[in-house]
């Protein structure tokens, strides 16, 4: 078990090496991380394990831990989610059932951090909430890697979604973060579009740009053609939801008069 | 000391001899001070509820039963040490695999300090305890105990150890019974098995070794579902969700309710915690109305004197869903009589929402963040701020038909001109208000209300209070007991009558035809 580990441990440090070099190579890196994968699987303590805990146990724990969260970072730099979404959910495990038998990781909060960003950039604000919730609450505003996420939350729900763009110019994660920050800066721009469709009648083009973020007018007229709405003289007009004319839902009436009927009929 | 004799005397099914036994020790005790009295006569209650879940189990018949379940918190508040020492003594046959565990962690536990006035007490107490514990093994010589006692008396002796902060052996001595019942497939079990449960976790929980009884649990909750034992199922489920909620692990907790069914025939108070549970899962997870509905429901079936802690929790989430879905709770529900004082920073969330004061609902978020901490409300209440900006939002709405937006952002004390613009748009989107935004002359212009009543508004408000009342009613006739066999008595009487009336239809039939006859 001693030899398997140690050769773990040097296959995982040439890892790093490459990891961190500025010059890393994606490909090499993944070469590296699927034999040290394989290593780990002959680890016998890591979860789920049965039986006695051998001796290496912390090691390999701590071990395993740390490849994971670098697989987890490396796979944000190749784009590939579901992986990170995988590691992450592998991860948790020792962030919360080891808690108390290793001592803390420091790449924790910065992986779950990435993770919540994962979240709000993919607009699943109930799953956001649900991780938000395992993290203890006097980190919220303490843990930089944590405030972040919730500061951008909370401006996207009351709106203002200048201040998240202002947050992007920040830029906490140096490189993993960016990924989802342009994702989290598409579903913004989302977002701003529903909004000024259903609150401008018409909008001049300058200010448009200004708002959706997009840089030049090419981008916006692109913009425009792809959400339906049209663009002449410099001027934005949205496609007005023409007023309804109230149509009895007639279908449903019929169909909810009878089942009071039925149910009048079992009463008396 | 009249009335504990004729009680004992009173059970005919009781030994002559345990009678015996009794009188001594109260003869014995009779010396110390009138105070002692209560515990003397609890001396006696303990072998009289273990009559009583004997009867039960014999007769199949829960009855009796739940009547012990029932006083079992009266019971908890005047338990000495003593009482379930001879207990143990009488009822747990020697060689019993439970009884030296037991024993042992009865001995722990110290007696209550006695009143100044009865020194002498526990020294005749304990004579007392002892010459009764010779005679009663004399006299009764228990060879078997069957299930239903065994957990009784454990449960006594887990709530003993757990009173008196004795929490190790708390959790080994229910850790034991849990597995003992565990091993147990009897359907008379279930009410006791489902006390056991409680406390098995109960008792880890103030220990602090909630994560670790997680999957013991679960195994547990299975092989209730798999007995049909619906009781014990429920008490279950309800001790993982908590177990659950207590680590924020909302989203297992939300896969365990998805997957596991709520028996319907679960007692009330289980039904109240499960959906307050349920409420706190949704709350989470930002589905505020199936939230509120779920908590509405938990205080409307918890128990309306009783329970105060409970119902505390209840008005407090529920408070914050309903400001949360944009409605404001009426404040005869923040004024109850004992919830009141607790629940006064509540109250004034309520106000600064309810004003759209984003200054004052910040005063109050630091003022009151350390109960908001330990109420776990804290992050549900950092998600009302946006609520707070739009209450505030609505109200300019409502007085306006045109309002520059330099003036919203005065008014609203937001940090910057250029976000209001925004925060107005996605008020409009989200239906707060309804305005329309002029870019170029920087105003916001509210539309004219619609008639309401041209609207299909109230034909859903007509159909869903239709509904209601319709539930109410089958939940009603469903609700509805009968005695098992009262409709016996009236078959026959039922049938003379059908036949009767088969006979009028046919003669009436008959005369119809002759009618018909006579026509043509």
């Amino acid at each position: 078990m001693e030899a398997k580990l140690r050769t773990a441990v040097t296959l995982f440090e040439a890892f790093k090496k490459e990891y961190d070099s500025p010059t890393c190579d994606v490909d090499k890196c993944t070469a590296m991380l699927n034999t040290l994968k394989l290593r780990m699987t002959e680890f016998t303590s890591l979860p789920p394990f049965s039986g006695p805990a051998s001796p290496t146990m912390q090691q390999e724990l701590m071990l395993a831990r740390e490849i994971l969260e670098h697989a987890a970072l490396l796979s944000i730099r190749m784009r590939d989610i579901p992986a990170f979404e995988r590691y992450v959910a592998q991860l948790k495990v020792y962030y919360n059932d080891f808690a108390t038998a290793l001592p803390m990781s420091q790449r924790q909060y910065p992986v779950l951090g990435l993770n919540l960003l994962r979240l709000l950039a993919q607009n699943r604000t109930a799953e956001f909430h649900t991780e938000l919730e395992l993290i203890p609450p006097a980190l919220h505003d303490a843990n930089i890697y944590i405030k972040y996420p919730t500061q951008l939350e909370q401006y996207i729900m009351e709106g203002s979604f200048n201040k998240v763009l202002n947050a992007r110019a920040d830029g906490l994660y140096s490189r993993e973060g960016e990924y989802f920050m342009s994702m989290l800066t598409e579903t913004v721009r989302e977002e701003i579009a529903t909004c000024s469709e259903k609150a401008y009648k018409s909008m001049s083009a300058e200010h448009a740009c200004n708002m959706l973020m997009l840089p030049t007018l090419p981008e916006l007229s692109a913009y425009v053609e792809q959400r339906g709405w049209t663009m002449s003289n410099g001027l934005i007009t949205f496609k007005q939801s023409s007023d309804k004319v109230l149509e009895l839902p007639s279908m449903r009436l019929i169909h909810e008069t009878l089942s009071y009927a039925k149910e009048l009929e079992r009463i008396v | 000391m009249g009335a504990t004799e004729k009680k004992g005397e009173g059970k005919a099914d009781e030994p002559k001899a345990e009678d015996e036994a009794k009188k001594k020790a109260e003869a014995a005790a009779a010396a110390a001070a009138a105070t002692k009295r209560e515990d003397d006569r609890l001396l006696v209650d303990v072998p009289a509820q273990v009559a009583l879940i004997e009867r039960s189990a014999a007769t199949k018949d829960p009855k009796a039963q739940n009547r012990v379940l029932r006083h079992s918190s009266a019971i908890r508040r005047k338990l000495t040490a003593q009482a379930v020492r001879n207990a143990i003594e009488t009822f747990i046959p020697e060689g019993h695999p439970l009884k030296p565990l037991l024993a042992t962690a009865a001995a722990k536990v110290p007696e209550k300090p006695p009143p100044p006035a009865a020194a002498g007490a526990p020294a005749a107490a304990a004579a007392a305890g002892a010459e009764m514990d010779v005679d009663a093994q004399a006299a009764e010589k228990r060879t078997a105990v069957c299930m239903e006692v065994e957990a009784y008396i454990c449960v006594l002796l887990t709530t003993l150890l757990i009173d008196a902060k004795l929490l190790d052996d708390a959790a080994a001595v229910s850790s034991a019974a849990f597995a003992r019942v565990q091993a147990t497939n009897q359907r008379t079990l279930d009410a006791m098995g489902a006390k056991v449960y409680f406390y098995y976790a109960r008792a880890h929980e103030l220990g602090g070794k909630l994560a670790s009884i997680r999957s013991a649990l679960l195994r547990a909750h299975r092989t209730s579902v798999l007995h049909h034992n619906g009781l014990g199922q429920v008490v279950l489920l309800n001790l993982l969700l908590r177990n659950y909620l207590q680590h924020s692990l909302y989203d297992q907790a939300d896969k365990l309710v998805a997957k596991a069914g709520f028996p319907e025939s679960a007692p009330n108070n289980q039904l109240a915690r499960y959906l307050f549970y349920l409420g706190r899962i949704k709350a989470v997870q930002l589905e505020y109305s199936e939230s509120f509905s779920c908590l509405l429901q938990a205080a409307r079936k918890a128990p309306q004197r009783a329970a105060v802690g409970f119902r505390l929790s209840v008005a407090k989430l529920t408070t914050i869903v309903q400001l949360l879905m944009g409605e404001v709770p009426s404040r005869s529900a923040l004024q109850q009589r004992e919830l009141e004082k607790p629940l006064r920073p509540y109250l004034q969330i309520a106000q600064a929402v309810r004003i759209g004061d984003l200054a004052h609902f910040k005063h109050v978020m630091e003022t009151s963040a350390a109960l908001f901490h330990a109420d776990r409300t804290h992050t549900l209440i950092v998600r009302l701020r946006q609520n707070v900006i739009r209450a505030g939002l609505r109200n300019i709405n409502l007085a306006y038909t045109r309002i520059p937006l330099e003036s919203i952002w005065h008014k609203l004390k937001i940090d910057r001109l250029e976000d209001v613009e925004c925060i107005v748009a996605k008020a409009v989107r989200d239906g707060v208000i309804d305005a329309e935004i002029d870019h170029a002359a920087g105003v916001l212009i509210s539309k004219e209300v619609d008639d309401l009543y041209a609207t299909l508004e109230p034909q859903l408000a007509f159909h869903k209070r239709t509904s209601f009342c319709l539930n109410v009613h089958n939940d009603a006739v469903k609700a509805m007991s009968f005695p098992p066999d009262a409709h016996k008595g009236d078959l026959e009487q039922e049938e003379a009558k059908r036949k009767e009336r088969l006979r009028e239809e046919a003669e009436l039939a008959q005369s119809l035809a002759e009618e018909d006859d006579d026509e043509f």
